[in-house]
Order: structure tokens, then C-alpha cells, then sequence
């Protein structure tokens, strides 16, 4: 590969060469196949880009907003934009309108979300809900369909029994690998353990508080199985 | 504030989200005029949007907090919007630039809290040799903050190199060098 066609290749793609440097390259192209390689290679990755889909935005930033400009009563449940006008490729998961989210869920939920980050909504989509499925659920279907981890939001059931348990397998491990890994990797572990652990407890008391909740029920039950899952894949790659 | 002249692909992007020019017109008037609800629509409208710009840029760790930033900061502005440019337009250029505002911040703290969830979704994301291809999601996390910046904007966002230089305060060239740099990395990735 020669560099000096190299750096030129993304510009190339953009149209931003002059004709002739646009006429050198190509004459270059044709006798090197690693160039014409390269090439198509960025040209996937600018296509992809070009492709994202949005992961979803959590649902419950409007409060923190409101509160912040002084409209803590507004809900933005209530001003939804009418279904006639909503766009037709943007996913949208099943809305759980028969219960009101009151200010001890939802400083309960943000915790949950703060501890578990937003990533794991993002990481359901990123793992595969793509522009094919968004089409599936623009054309009516149900995400429980899909066969995504985006299902199991709507599926799963919290289990905080079952939670502590394989909280306390993950530290099991941990003791047991403790000589083995780096005090990081150890110290990373340990965070997020905590951080789960917090999450269900504080699940635990907001379902306490509704339990008829299923909206909340499945979000805890997705979000923390989900951590878990990434733990304990986390602990298997390190070897422990 | 500069019109930002839309690139195609984000226009197209917007034109399958988009509400009625009337009903966002409506919103965007009332809203200025202080109607929450009209705002609140105005959010629902966008906020997927911004949070999937804030999570390029920035990590996705910082999403969340940064929509309600960026919705706030639309609040505090909305009577500055003349109408010289579409108000999704004029959005997402507030947004970016809270984002870069936010980032130079971030910038200062990165080196001395390396963020826990970060390490661990290294370990998760690292390419074995069964799982050889990585997202272009998570692949993008990974690239130097210059590059990223500069390939969200132009290959995602469709932003224009003259835009992204006045916006990140560097030259075309530098950009141009950026983005291909970007698109070099993660090719290695989406091909591994």
C-alpha cells in the first residue's frame, strides 16, 4: 500500500480531491489491489455511519428537565404528539400507561438508571436492533417478537432472590480470582457489583411501594439481569 | 445564532421524524412564549435525536444527563429562534454546541476518573477470536476524541468539514486528517 494514495482515499470518497489528483488515484487504483481494498473498507464504515439508528433516549429525563426550568408539573406522558404525526421509523417501545410514575419511583428508577447506566437499553439495540427491525415494529410489530435482547424487557420478571444470589456467586468468584487479576480489574469488578447491588435494592423498595408495577418490574428485571450478564462474562474472560 | 446549512442525510433523517412544519412552528412559538407542554412535545420530538448525538460525542455514560442540558439550554434560548432556519436545525446546532462545551469539561476529568463502566465494557467488547466483529457503536467509543468528534459530525451527522473546523475551532485540513484517521481504525475493526 502507498501511503501517499493512502491519505488520499477518504477525500477520494468524499469528492474533495481536485480532478487531477482524482485521476492519479484512480490510475494508482487500478495496478493496487490493497488500495482498491482499503477503499472499499472506508467506504463500508462511512455507509454504516451514515445508517445509525438512534438508540432510544431513557424515558425518564423529562422530570429532571422540568424540575430544571420550573415546570416540575408538566409530564411530557401527557403532551405525547398526536399518533396521526409520529414518525413512522422511530421505535417505539409498548408504553405502560395504566400507572403514574410519583416522585419516589422516579428517583428510584434514576438511580437504577444512573447506577446501571443508560447503556442498557443502548446495549440491547446495539446488539442487534437494526434498520431491519426497526421497520418489524414501524409495520406493527411487537418487540417481544424480534428475538433481540430488547425482548427481554418486556419479558423478564424481577427476581431479587435470585439477583442476590448470583450477586453473591460473582463475589465468590472474585475471592477465589483475587490473586489472579489485576487490582484494576479487580477494583472495576468490585464497583460494578456494588453498583448492582444498589440497583436492587432500591428496586426492591419501589416495587415495594407499587407492586402491581409490571412496566417497572420488567425495566428492573432487564437492566439488572442484563449487568449481571455482562459480569459475569466480564469474570469468565478474565479466567476466574 | 449562524444558519447551519443541513446536510442531506441528517435532512432526510429528520424528514421521516418530522411533525408537521405547522404543528413543530406552533410548538416551537408557543413554547418560546413559555407553554411547557408545547416544549414538552418539542422534546419528545427530539430528545432521541440529541441523546444519540450526545452519546457519539461523548460516550454514552454521559447521554442521559446530557439531553436534559441541552433541552434546558433550549429553553433558556427558544426566544433567540428567528425562524431563519428550521427549528430541528437550529436544535441541533445548540445541542452540539453544549456537547463540545460539556466535552472541553470532561476533557479536564477524563484523565483522573477513569469511569468503571468504560474498563468493563472494554473487557466486553474486546474482539476474540470467535466474536471478530465489532459494533460500529462500540468500535467509535474506542477512537481519540479529536477523530470522534470529527467523524460523528461529518459521517454521522453529515456535517460539512468548513462546519465542523468553525465549530471545533481547527483548519479543514486538520479535519480531513481527523476523519480519515477515524475511518482507518475503524475499518480494522468492522474487518477483523
Amino acid at each position: 500500500m502507498t501511503d501517499q494514495f493512502t491519505d488520499q482515499l477518504s477525500q477520494y470518497l468524499d469528492g474533495d480531491l481536485s480532478p487531477r489528483a482524482i485521476a492519479a488515484l484512480e490510475q494508482h487504483l487500478n495496478g493496487c489491489e490493497e488500495c482498491r481494498v482499503t477503499l472499499d473498507e472506508l467506504r463500508l464504515v462511512k455507509e454504516r455511519a451514515h445508517s445509525l439508528v438512534d438508540p432510544l433516549a431513557p424515558d425518564d429525563l423529562w422530570a429532571g428537565i422540568a424540575s430544571r426550568i420550573g415546570t416540575a408539573g408538566t409530564t411530557s406522558d401527557d403532551v405525547t404528539a398526536p399518533a396521526a404525526t409520529l414518525p413512522p421509523n422511530v421505535i417505539q417501545l409498548p408504553r405502560h400507561r395504566s400507572f403514574t410514575w410519583h416522585m419516589p419511583q422516579l428517583v428510584a428508577a434514576g438511580l437504577v438508571v444512573f447506577a446501571l447506566g443508560a447503556g442498557a437499553l443502548f446495549f440491547a439495540f446495539q446488539q442487534g436492533v437494526r434498520r431491519g427491525a426497526v421497520d418489524q415494529v414501524a409495520q406493527g410489530e411487537s418487540l417481544g417478537t424480534l428475538g433481540t435482547p430488547a425482548a427481554s424487557v418486556q419479558l423478564a420478571s424481577f427476581d431479587a432472590v435470585k439477583v442476590d444470589g448470583e450477586i453473591a456467586d460473582l463475589r465468590t468468584a472474585l475471592e477465589r480470582g483475587r490473586d489472579k487479576l489485576d487490582p484494576r480489574t479487580i477494583t472495576v469488578l468490585e464497583k460494578n457489583l456494588l453498583l448492582i447491588q444498589q440497583a436492587t435494592t432500591e428496586a426492591k423498595r419501589a416495587l415495594a411501594a407499587d407492586p402491581a408495577n409490571q412496566g417497572l418490574e420488567n425495566y428492573f428485571a432487564a437492566t439488572v439481569q442484563r449487568k449481571l450478564d455482562l459480569m459475569k462474562r466480564a469474570t469468565a474472560m478474565a479466567g476466574i | 445564532m449562524a444558519a447551519c446549512t443541513m446536510p442531506v442525510a441528517t435532512t432526510l433523517k429528520l424528514g421521516t421524524r418530522a411533525l408537521s412544519p405547522t404543528l413543530v412552528t406552533s410548538d416551537v412559538a408557543l413554547a418560546a412564549r413559555g407553554d411547557a407542554q408545547a416544549f414538552a412535545r418539542l422534546y419528545e420530538e427530539h430528545k432521541h435525536r440529541v441523546h444519540g448525538l450526545a452519546g457519539r460525542m461523548l460516550g454514552w455514560e454521559h447521554a442521559a444527563e446530557t439531553v436534559q442540558d441541552v433541552f434546558v439550554r433550549v429553553w433558556q434560548k427558544l426566544d433567540t429562534f428567528r425562524g431563519e432556519a428550521q427549528f430541528s436545525t437550529w436544535l441541533h446546532r445548540l445541542a452540539v454546541n453544549v456537547i463540545l462545551s460539556k466535552r472541553a469539561a470532561l476533557g479536564k476529568q477524563r484523565a483522573r476518573f477513569l469511569d468503571a463502566e468504560d474498563v468493563l465494557d472494554r473487557i466486553e467488547t474486546r474482539p476474540s477470536g470467535r466474536e471478530g466483529m465489532m459494533d460500529l457503536e462500540g468500535a467509535m467509543q474506542h477512537l481519540p476524541d479529536g477523530a470522534r468528534m470529527v467523524f460523528v459530525l461529518h459521517d454521522v451527522e453529515g456535517y460539512r468539514h468548513e462546519e465542523i473546523a468553525a465549530l471545533l475551532g481547527i483548519t479543514t485540513g486538520t479535519t480531513k486528517a481527523q476523519l480519515h484517521r477515524a475511518r482507518m481504525i475503524l475499518r480494522k475493526h468492522l474487518t477483523r
